[in-house]
């Protein structure tokens, strides 16, 4: 979203309107359920409801650009995925999305078997990572953050997260090196 | 080459190179260092992230469809807008969080609170027990307020201790508070001497009653006893001044006591000793025939067969057969010398009275009557 596109929807947000809201919540939606998802989150859709209606709440007190607007959200996105992870007192465990998959694949099979295959892929890979790299990776890739705004968020130092997120990368390659199956 | 080394450089080199490749990877850069499998993972990594399609929950539709007024009604009536709220609706429930009392109630419960500190404010100040400017204060006001006099807090302090030195006046009278008890002598018996400082007299309430409870530390008040009547020593005895003990100090006493007769605790004690004086008695004269009960612990009323190992007792008749003692004091009767000091080694405050073996008037409660026999002055007198 383009700076004056995005003060433009933030002003009419900032007053209650509900195509700000949804315009905002489009943007950004399916990067927060995508992000909650890979976490391992238990219902990723429900819970990416829940940081929306926090951020629609509180958007009264923000003050910024886009990029600052995305850091914001995500650093709710991970307090509740936090949260969520205390209720449920395990490890996340990643939910595999094969029943939109399916529905996709009706459209076209070859391509969409080839996404499974590398959504199945992503997953494993994911899942196999330690919580800090993995929560560096996904803030990176998945919410498009900088080294700095995922260390805001992790709340760790830069020179911390580019370690994690240096790490992680390794892991990742050494894995697909192995020859990881599709 | 630097003072570090080829190496270290080489490495900074390949880390920038790395962290380089590394952002380029992931900020979406194609980048030819990057190996192709992690190219196409993190592309894939972002392209799902991109397809996704959420599924809002119907409050958020809701929000989404009806703009800041929905979300207003869904703040009413979600459960639990702020975090105390939900707490509480966690702890009681909902609806008790929404049923608070009314604000009338409330300020009642505030007016019966301060009514109550109020009324106990007052109670505290006809009692006296506030401090001293707040009771002053309170009392003047009461004063000027109602009919009522509320007492200053002065009033109620207690007068100083009365300390009384004996001599020969007050010889026989009776000090409240303290143990003792000096009878005049003479022969003909004198009316209850009463003492009076400040026009007031000063009879304790044991002595009115007829018993000596051998001051306010004593544990209960003596029974009456037995009368031991004996031989009186007449010959030691009118020569040598009583020491009585007031407050558990010596002090001498210039009458002779009176000749013959041992009340241990029925009528007017002679002498009792302090609440932690061990019994230091020596009476040369003690083996009274008419004795009936064991009241009194004279040291010549040692049992035969009891030993005793440290007698301290100035006492003639503490020869008695089968007795130990291993450090014998006086057990000679050629020690018991008029005058004669006998090592009294009791410890603490000593009632002294015939210490010398001449004082025939020594009283002793009954309680003291598990050392008759045994004439060992060494801590069996009466404590506290």
């Amino acid at each position: 979203m383009i700076d004056d596109e995005f003060e433009r929807v933030l002003s009419g947000a900032r007053l209650g309107s509900g195509a700000a809201f949804a315009a905002l919540y489009a943007w950004l939606a399916p990067n927060v359920v995508s992000y909650l998802r890979r976490q391992g989150a238990e219902d990723p859709d429900d819970l990416a409801s829940e940081v929306f209606l926090g951020v629609f709440r509180n958007i009264a007190t923000f003050q910024g650009t886009g990029d600052q607007f995305r850091s914001w959200v995500f650093s709710i996105a991970h307090r509740r995925l936090i949260d969520d992870r205390r209720k449920r007192g395990r490890r996340p465990v990643t939910v595999p999305d094969h029943g939109r998959l399916v529905h996709r694949s009706l459209v076209d099979v070859e391509s969409e078997v080839e996404r499974h295959l590398s959504a199945k892929t992503v997953e494993d890979l994911c899942g196999d990572l330690p919580d800090a790299q993995r929560d560096v990776l996904l803030l990176r890739v998945v919410s498009d953050l900088t080294v700095e705004q995922v260390a805001t968020i992790l709340g760790r130092s830069i020179g911390a997260t580019k370690a994690l997120q240096r790490r992680g990368l390794a892991t990742i390659r050494k894995k697909l090196d192995k020859g990881v199956p599709r | 080459m630097t003072r570090f080394g080829d190496y270290l450089g080489g490495m900074r080199r390949n880390r920038d190179g790395d962290d380089d490749a590394e952002e380029a990877l992931l900020s979406g850069v194609d980048d030819a260092a990057s190996s192709a499998e992690l190219v196409a993972f993190v592309n894939a990594l972002r392209s799902q992230a991109n397809n996704e399609t959420p599924r809002p929950s119907p409050e958020l539709l809701t929000v989404l469809t009806h703009g800041r007024s929905a979300e207003r009604l869904f703040e009413v009536h979600a459960p639990g807008g702020t975090k105390a709220q939900r707490r509480s609706e966690a702890l009681y429930g909902a609806r008790s969080v929404r049923q608070r009392p009314p604000l009338v109630s409330r300020r009642a419960t505030g007016a019966f609170l301060l009514a109550g500190a109020f009324g106990a404010f007052g109670v505290a100040g006809a009692a006296g027990a506030l401090p001293n400017g707040i009771q002053r204060a309170t009392s003047s006001i009461v004063r000027s307020l109602t009919p009522f006099t509320v007492p200053e807090r002065n009033r109620w302090k207690k007068p100083p201790p009365m300390i009384v030195t004996p001599t020969p006046a007050n010889m026989g009278q009776t000090v409240p508070g303290s143990t003792e008890t000096v009878e005049a002598p003479g022969p003909a018996p004198k009316p209850p001497p009463t003492a009076s400082i400040g026009g007031e007299e000063l009879r304790s309430p044991e002595k009115e009653q007829g018993h000596d409870t051998g001051g306010p530390n004593a544990p209960e008040p003596l029974p009456a006893g037995p009368t031991l009547t004996g031989p009186s020593p007449d010959g030691i005895a009118s020569t040598l001044p009583p020491v009585v003990t007031v407050g558990g100090m010596l002090a001498p006493a210039t009458t002779p006591p009176k000749p013959g007769t041992v009340n241990s605790g029925g009528g007017h004690a002679t002498t009792s000793q302090g609440p932690s004086a061990p019994r230091t008695p020596s009476n040369p004269g003690d083996s009274a025939p008419e004795r009936t009960g064991p009241a009194t612990s004279q040291p010549g009323d040692t049992a035969p067969g009891r030993s005793n190992p440290k007698p301290t007792a100035s006492n003639p008749n503490d020869t008695a057969p089968g007795r130990s003692n291993p450090k014998p004091t006086a057990s000679n009767p050629s020690d018991t010398a008029p005058g004669r000091n006998n090592h009294d080694t009791s410890p603490g405050p000593v009632s002294s009275a015939g210490s010398e073996g001449t004082t025939p008037s020594v009283t002793h409660p009954p309680s003291q009557s598990t050392n008759a026999g045994q004439g060992n002055a060494k801590g069996h007198g009466p404590k506290a």
